[in-house]
């Protein structure tokens, strides 16, 4: 058993469990070795085949007897849930939280509304929270984001076309989260890898996204594909962002 | 495999359709006489690997691919 990086625990926590409770892994150590393995409360990782965590009981005791290695994880890439796995799971959660925070806010407001404009929004408010709750039916998982979120672009083009003149994005466009891309981008062949690009060309061009609230967002795993094994965060703005939000592009090393 | 640019028109046309993974687009493209290149990768809406060259004046239609 081994600690994990202290700054990778934000990452991870942010991060999709593969089963309850852990989350799976290849690990990089400190040392350049790579292990693949299970990472527990995004604090300790446990290499294939060692005691089952489950077994475990005194969880301080634990950490305190990985601490006495040398040895830490310094880097991770997830190694995603299968994707039929979570499909139904997902979606129908996804498609809840958007309705379900749309309608606490109209709830909120109806609360220090007053006469008319109360009696409007509580009927907007349960409109919402019907959607909510039929929401499964939909086939796309659409999410919102929320204040302060950051996302990146990796390309070999400098003149990326999904950039607007105005420097929003296109409907349809694919980025990751600044979270995934920090942890893991270095260059522009970790990109290539991470989000199983195509081109094999290094997506050396960083395109950094700020959209404000509330943008309609589906979120994913990149897939192995391309001769890539994937692996990264990857999201994709449904109906594009709005001008002014998108910066860049900043180089990063090819190599 | 080699890289066919296509013309601004069929550019602006993937512009508005959603990527297929970061950078790029999984297409058909349909050319003159019916001939149809499938799930060709097109990079930046504007390059298209394909096994092998064509006129890109041929070109009558583009689509994604599913």
């Amino acid at each position: 058993m081994l600690r994990v990086d202290s700054a990778l625990v934000p990452y991870l926590s942010s991060q999709p469990e593969y089963r309850m409770g852990y989350q799976k892994v290849v690990a990089t150590l400190n040392t350049g070795s790579i292990e693949e393995g299970i990472i527990v409360n995004s604090q300790l990782f446990i290499k294939e085949g060692e005691i089952p965590w489950h077994s475990l009981v005194d969880w301080n005791a634990i950490l305190a007897s990985a601490s006495h290695s040398s040895l830490t994880v310094v880097r991770v890439r997830l190694i995603p849930r299968e994707p039929e796995t979570l499909r139904g799971v997902k979606q129908v959660a996804l498609q809840h939280e958007k309705y379900r925070r749309l309608a606490n806010r109209a709830m909120t407001a109806a609360n220090s509304a007053f006469g008319s404009r109360k009696d409007q929004l509580l009927t907007e408010s349960r409109q919402l929270e019907f959607s909510a709750k039929s929401a499964g039916a939909e086939t796309a998982p659409i999410t919102l984001t929320v204040v302060g979120e950051i996302f990146k672009r990796y390309s070999a083009f400098v003149n990326d076309n999904r950039v607007t003149k105005g420097k929003g994005l296109t409907k349809g466009t694919f980025a990751t989260t600044k979270e995934d891309a920090d942890a893991n981008i270095k260059t522009g062949t970790d990109a290539v890898q991470r989000y199983a690009l195509p081109n094999p060309t290094p997506a050396s061009n960083v395109f950094t996204i700020t959209p404000p609230q509330d943008i309609d967002l589906k979120r994913g795993t990149t897939q192995p594909a391309n001769n890539q094994p994937g692996g990264g965060v990857e999201v994709i703005f449904v109906n594009g962002a709005p001008d002014g939000t998108v910066e860049g592009p900043k180089p990063i090393p090819d190599k | 495999m080699t890289t066919v640019h296509l013309p601004r028109t069929w550019t602006d046309h993937l512009i508005d359709l959603p990527e297929s993974g970061m950078g790029y687009q999984k297409v058909n493209i349909v050319l003159k006489r019916g001939r149809i290149l499938k799930d060709v990768i097109v990079l930046n809406a504007e390059e298209a690997q394909v096994p092998e060259s064509f006129e890109p004046s041929d070109i009558v239609d583009v689509h994604l691919a599913h």
